[in-house]
């Protein structure tokens, strides 16, 4: 989880994403957002995201993050 | 605020055109704000900050959104942004309109699609943004404003766009006033220096690895097909022995044999090229699926 935080904390260092939920629903992340996050995430956990995996409710929080990290074949 | 519009349109998608329309909202344009979502995508957010500000969203096929668009008899600003429709006659001669295009370039240079990946290919030393008026020849309108980016070899197709979203949303906010009050300037585009149209299915040598390139034109092809999880221009590949392969994973290592050198490693599925003392190592290295079926190793 640590790694998810850090990713999310390089793409917006001004947000507080221990304490807040639903990044999509704030508008912190916007669509560019998610695709940087998947590309981090892919190289770091060695795994190629399903393209129907890469919608915003998969990115809302840090465990939806998590599961669709794992859906897709990778270790947290 | 003075205005010389009664209305602001948004025709488009992605994350520029959300942030453009977040920035009216910061400022409170006392005028409604229409959004006409194109080229939508699974991760498209427009729709949901239409739904969450008040805003009307529009999301129908491209022949309405022009028949609309033709119909308009209030003055109105229409911002194109990250929409790859090519607009009609019919509704650039509304009088009622004025329609201004993001195009992430320095035009004249590079006009039409994927320009951030052709600069990198090119290894051009700068490239920009452009914020200019649409006429009837694709990215050609006079030009309001524009900024340069000094390029370096650190740019990924991804990065770039990233850099130059940012850039464009800073230039977007400094133009804006003077737009909406009507009292902005432009100047005409050298049609002498224009570039050529890069059309949509257009690839850096259609994706193809090169080996006989030098070692900067091989890194130049592989950071310009790189758009991480964007994949907008697919896997790049490289013919060995007269077979078709792509890879994972592409690191880029600041040494290796001044002379050109080869090497694939069966064993662990990478391709090693050395050239001018820099190495390319390519992990991951399958033969392509679709030219024998079958997808497998080295």
């Amino acid at each position: 989880m640590e790694k998810i935080y850090e990713f999310l904390n390089e793409l917006h260092p001004e947000y507080d994403f221990i304490s807040n939920e639903g990044v999509i629903e704030d508008g912190v992340l916007d669509s560019f957002d998610i695709i940087s996050l998947v590309t981090m995430i892919e190289e770091e956990y060695d795994v190629i995201f399903d393209a129907l995996d890469i919608v915003p409710e998969n990115f809302n929080s840090v465990e939806s993050i998590a599961n669709v990290i794992r859906k897709n074949g990778g270790t947290i | 605020m003075n205005l010389n519009y009664e209305q602001v349109i948004v025709m488009g998608s992605g994350s520029l055109a959300s942030n453009c329309i977040l920035h009216l909202l910061q400022i409170n344009i006392p005028i409604p704000i229409t959004i006409y979502e194109t080229n939508i995508t699974n991760i498209s957010t427009l729709e949901s900050l239409a739904a969450s500000n008040g805003i009307k969203y529009i999301n129908v096929p491209k022949e309405e959104i022009f028949l609309d668009l033709a119909e308009i008899k209030k003055n109105t600003l229409i911002f194109v942004i990250g929409c790859y429709y090519i607009i009609p006659s019919g509704v650039i001669e509304n009088r009622c309109l004025s329609i201004i295009n993001y195009h992430n370039s320095l035009l004249p240079k590079h006009p039409g699609r994927n320009a951030e990946a052709w600069v990198i290919f090119e290894q051009e030393k700068t490239t920009g943004i452009t914020w200019h008026y649409v006429d009837e020849k694709i990215d050609a309108g006079e030009i309001i404003i524009q900024r340069e980016i000094p390029l370096d070899d650190s740019f990924t197709s991804l990065s770039l766009l990233k850099f130059q979203n940012r850039l464009a949303l800073d230039t977007f906010k400094v133009i804006i006033n003077d737009l909406l009050a009507g009292t902005i300037s432009s100047y005409s585009q050298n049609k002498e220096l224009r570039g050529r149209l890069h059309l949509s299915n257009e690839i850096p040598n259609n994706g193809l690895l090169d080996l006989t390139w030098s070692i900067q034109k091989i890194k130049a092809f592989l950071r310009a097909m790189d758009y991480g999880a964007l994949r907008r221009m697919g896997q790049p590949k490289v013919i060995i022995n007269r077979v078709k392969y792509t890879w994972n994973k592409t690191v880029f290592l600041n040494q290796g044999k001044n002379r050109d050198e080869l090497t694939v490693n069966e064993d662990e599925n990478y391709l090693l090229i050395s050239k001018d003392g820099e190495t390319v190592k390519l992990i991951g290295l399958r033969q392509e699926m679709g030219e024998s079926g079958n997808g497998k190793n080295l």
